[in-house]
């Protein structure tokens, strides 16, 4: 009976072993972050929700969601509004957040570069419990910006987040 | 019996408007026991949030450039400016004082638990700690009143 039961736990194990990892990667598309105006010279925040629906976009790919094993943030990148470029920002730190997880910062852009439209940040490399958030109903892109002066309109950036999923097959 | 009902949501409602009010009096803007910063807690989804809007010495005296998060553990994240920088996290209103959340000192890279009380609307007790509330110390904020 011992016997078989150590054979058991082997075979469970080398079954665990042979679980093959792959990873996904998982764009957001389009995000619309808004720092409200008026907005003052130093730090503004700017934030955008987004649903994830992670298990359907799993499924597509044939994974469920008990098979995500890690997540990271891979890139991020703003584009401005065509009325405004990034001379007006001096830097830009973006956190996630959501109900069930804890803020963690993911990325920042310091200085940011003048006269652009497009902007990419450094994205973190000690990064926790990523695939938390995306297990989320929602989650919230917060982008803190420091503006070098006071101006009054909204400030309106669109993000785009790109997710590196590990999963078990 | 109608106007009972109606009192009686009414007094409902004014409860949980000043339930929230009272959590929210935690939003705006204050200033810790040393004067060297000023934090405005703001609100995102139902969690509070601390951010650093302005400091007494804004530039570093060895590099003559804004202060950055030279002590960060993530080497890749030094380079975040203080100014903006948020350094209380996640707190939750829970028995009339903020709890669940996370308080960063700058000056040393550290990360502690912390709560926070209000004495008054205008004085927050914060307190950080390291595993249990007894170990910790405790910091009065003042509310910096714009003018």
């Amino acid at each position: 009976m011992k016997a078989l039961l150590l054979n058991l736990i082997i075979c469970c194990l080398l079954l665990a072993s042979c679980a093959q990892k792959e990873e996904l990667t998982f764009t957001t598309g389009e995000v619309n972050l808004l720092a409200s105006g008026p907005l003052m010279e130093g730090s503004n925040t700017a934030q955008g929700e987004f649903q994830p629906a992670l298990e359907q976009w799993l499924k597509s790919k044939g994974v469920n969601l008990a098979d995500v094993a890690d997540a990271k943030l891979l890139k991020a990148s703003f584009s401005l509004p065509d009325s405004m470029n990034s001379s007006l920002i001096s830097e830009i730190t973006l956190h996630l957040a959501a109900e069930k997880a804890d803020m963690q910062k993911v990325g920042v852009l310091n200085p940011v570069p003048e006269a652009q439209t497009d902007l990419t940040l450094q994205i973190a490399h000690d990064q926790k419990n990523i695939a938390e958030f995306l297990r989320q109903p929602a989650m919230t892109f917060v982008a803190d910006i420091n503006v070098k002066k006071d101006t009054t309109p909204d400030l309106h950036l669109k993000g785009i987040f790109e997710f590196q999923i590990t999963v078990n097959r | 019996m109608k106007s009972i009902w109606i009192f009686f949501s009414l007094f409902i409602a004014s409860l949980t408007v000043s339930a929230q009010d009272a959590a929210d009096q935690l939003i705006g803007l204050w200033e810790p026991s040393n004067g060297k910063a000023r934090v405005k807690i703001e609100k995102i989804g139902s969690k509070y949030y601390g951010k650093i809007v302005w400091l007494r010495e804004p530039i570093d005296p060895q590099t003559q450039q804004p202060k950055v998060d030279k002590n960060n553990p993530d080497e890749s994240m030094r380079s975040v400016p203080l100014k903006g920088y948020r350094m209380l996290k996640d707190f939750v209103q829970k028995n009339g004082e903020w709890t669940d959340g996370t308080i960063y000192d700058p000056e040393s890279g550290s990360t502690y638990s912390c709560v926070i009380k209000a004495k008054d609307e205008n004085t927050l007790d914060i307190r950080g700690y390291v595993g249990v509330k007894a170990l910790g110390r405790t910091d009065v904020w003042k509310r910096v009143k714009l003018k």
